[in-house]
């Protein structure tokens, strides 16, 4: 099954839970607690915030929380694309369709022709845009080792693909281990324990997307009428819609999980070099492009924030990603490029 | 390759900003209407510290009597539980308490605590009409025996035994029967609010 097709069950599963929990006594809950009985999964931000706010951690959140760190810990930031309802929500309110992804794909094509024409690339299946190097017949589980013809290290700004011989830009596009995110995390856990009371629950995009639909099924079903009918779905507009990168800059639910994420070792994707166009000296950039998170998959800096949603592995034309449960040390890719700059020096 | 960017503190440091503003703004320019909460959340500071307007404990209650609040009863209140009697009654079944994930609804005891106490309203109350027509539901309704009848057969609230379960409220007519007074409350309610057992029984008794 295609990865993509996963989430989009998972989460329809989800939501299904959470409708039935509206109108039905089952009490599953919404995405801040969702479970059965007294077994729930809980927020972690939530779990946090309601301790920084009360000064009580009752048992049942020491263990919810513990589990959500070990899960964390398994599979990485899976919650963002698995989960969490605001990526979904922000495609299917974007009218203008991003034609960055196909606009990189139809580039890699371009720069492939070419350089078959010129030479530089051996000709294999004439047909588009093809596993170039897969005529080395690759293992994905080894790399092949690559003749670094010129010895000169990325540079970050002349960031000339030619200049290396990994043709990997990813080296300036590195995410860092703290960011803005992790600003704002610190800011509602402050502000929570100022105020005593979860302070970022109030905005929380998961939140206000199950409050607005709560909003409108009590003003259907109870004739209640509210503010909150027009005033969550604004909110939650202008998180999604004018903090356009809410998720990478903003989010303080992804900067927690994304600091429980930093020891994940599985689910890592891992680009076959021997397959990837960059090492043909192509500048390919599908799999950064498509990946909503800002990563290349050819740097293991960062890659704690992989969400595992697949989408470079579903996009890359020559398909050089993989998604292995584990990956082993460092892409390979990677390795060329720690050569070429010590090669360099 | 680890030092974070001008642009990224700057950012950061204003969504941290708007954390702080948020929680200010919230707490005392949206402050809170004492609401009526499920049982165990009586201790309305605790009770909106650890509340993470899950939603599990208005599911799960099989007589739904909790409803949830919206922005009409304040921002920080808002997607919190509370109780509309109008609609079910609390028989202490503890399911909300035991699901309640952050512990903002503690354990309860239907015998000591009361949610709040339940009040007569003498102009909604229709034993307390001139036109005097005898309705005896919440004296015979009330599961813990803490409505009696005054001398003229009218509904008195005897606070001390009174714990707030609701019943009376759900179960008072006075309301599907005298429409004109255009509103929903009904002639016994059970009001939030700190008040003391002393101040209610003046309220409730007046009538004697
Ligand atoms: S891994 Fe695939 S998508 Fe990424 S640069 Fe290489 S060929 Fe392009
Ligand atoms: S690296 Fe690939 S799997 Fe991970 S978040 Fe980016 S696109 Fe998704
Ligand atoms: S104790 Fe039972 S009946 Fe009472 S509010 Fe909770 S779930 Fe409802
Ligand atoms: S179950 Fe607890 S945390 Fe969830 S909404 Fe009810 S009182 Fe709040
Ligand atoms: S709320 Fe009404 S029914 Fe319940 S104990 Fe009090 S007087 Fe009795």
């Amino acid at each position: 099954m295609k990865i993509s097709l996963a989430r989009k069950i998972t989460l329809a599963l989800v939501a299904l839970t959470v409708l039935v929990s509206f109108f039905t006594n089952i009490g599953s809950g919404n995405l801040s607690a969702l479970g059965w009985k007294s077994i729930a999964y809980l927020c972690p931000l939530g779990a946090l915030e309601a301790f920084l706010a009360s000064w009580t951690f009752i048992p049942r959140q020491v263990i919810a929380l513990g589990v959500c760190v070990l899960i964390v810990i398994v599979l990485g930031k899976v919650f963002c694309a698995w989960l969490c309802p605001v990526p979904p929500l922000r495609r299917f309110f974007t009218l203008k369709k991003d034609e960055s992804v196909s606009d990189a794909i139809a580039e890699s094509k371009k720069a492939l022709e070419a350089a078959r024409e010129e030479g530089v690339v051996a000709v294999g299946d004439a047909a588009a845009v093809t596993p170039v190097a897969a005529v080395a017949t690759s293992d994905t589980t080894e790399s092949v080792p690559i003749e670094l013809s010129v010895p000169q290290a990325c540079d970050a700004e002349t960031r000339d693909l030619k200049a290396c011989p990994s043709g990997c830009t990813s080296c300036t596009e590195q995410r860092k281990k703290f960011d803005s995110r992790h600003i704002v995390l610190g800011g509602a856990l402050l502000s929570t324990a100022i105020f005593g009371f979860p302070v970022f629950c109030i905005i929380c995009p998961v939140g206000l997307t199950f409050a607005s639909l709560i909003a409108l099924w009590r003003l259907v079903g109870f004739n209640e009428p509210s503010w909150a009918l027009l005033i969550f779905p604004v909110f939650l507009a202008l998180e999604l819609f004018v903090l356009k990168k809410w998720c990478i800059k903003f989010c303080p639910l992804g900067a927690l999980m994304s600091l429980m994420s930093i020891p994940n070792k599985l689910f890592k994707p891992r680009v076959d070099n021997a397959k990837c166009l960059r090492t043909q000296g192509i500048d390919c950039k599908v799999c950064v492009t498509v990946c909503e998170e800002e990563l290349d998959p050819h740097c293991m800096e960062g890659m704690h924030e992989c969400t595992k949603c697949g989408l470079c592995k579903e996009h890359c034309p020559s398909q050089a990603i993989s998604i292995p449960l584990y990956a082993g040390k460092a892409a390979p890719v990677q390795d060329l490029c720690q050569d070429a700059k010590a090669l360099s020096k | 390759m680890n030092e974070i960017t001008r642009r990224t503190l700057i950012a950061g440091s204003a969504g941290g900003a708007a954390m702080l503003a948020v929680g200010g703004i919230t707490k005392y320019a949206f402050g809170e209407t004492p609401l009526l909460r499920p049982p165990g959340g009586q201790d309305e500071d605790h009770f909106i510290a650890a509340c993470i307007k899950c939603d599990r404990c208005r599911s799960i209650c099989p007589l739904n009597c909790i409803a949830v609040a919206n922005m009409n009863d304040g921002l920080l209140n808002a997607r919190t539980p509370k109780l509309d009697y109008r609609i079910g009654y609390c028989d202490f079944c503890n399911l909300c308490i035991e699901c309640c994930p952050t512990g903002a609804l503690r354990s309860f005891d239907p015998e000591q605590e009361w949610i709040a106490p339940a009040v007569i309203d003498r102009d909604l109350c229709i034993a307390h009409q001139p036109e005097g027509v005898g309705c005896r539901r919440c004296i015979d309704g009330c599961p813990f025996e803490a409505i009696r009848a005054d001398d003229f057969g009218r509904p008195v609230v005897e606070v001390e035994k009174c714990n707030g379960c609701g019943y009376c409220e759900y179960i008072c007519p006075s309301n599907s029967y005298r429409v004109f007074t255009g509103t929903r409350k009904r002639g016994i309610t059970v009001q939030a609010g700190n008040a003391s057992r002393d101040s209610v029984a003046v309220l409730g008794g007046g009538a004697t």
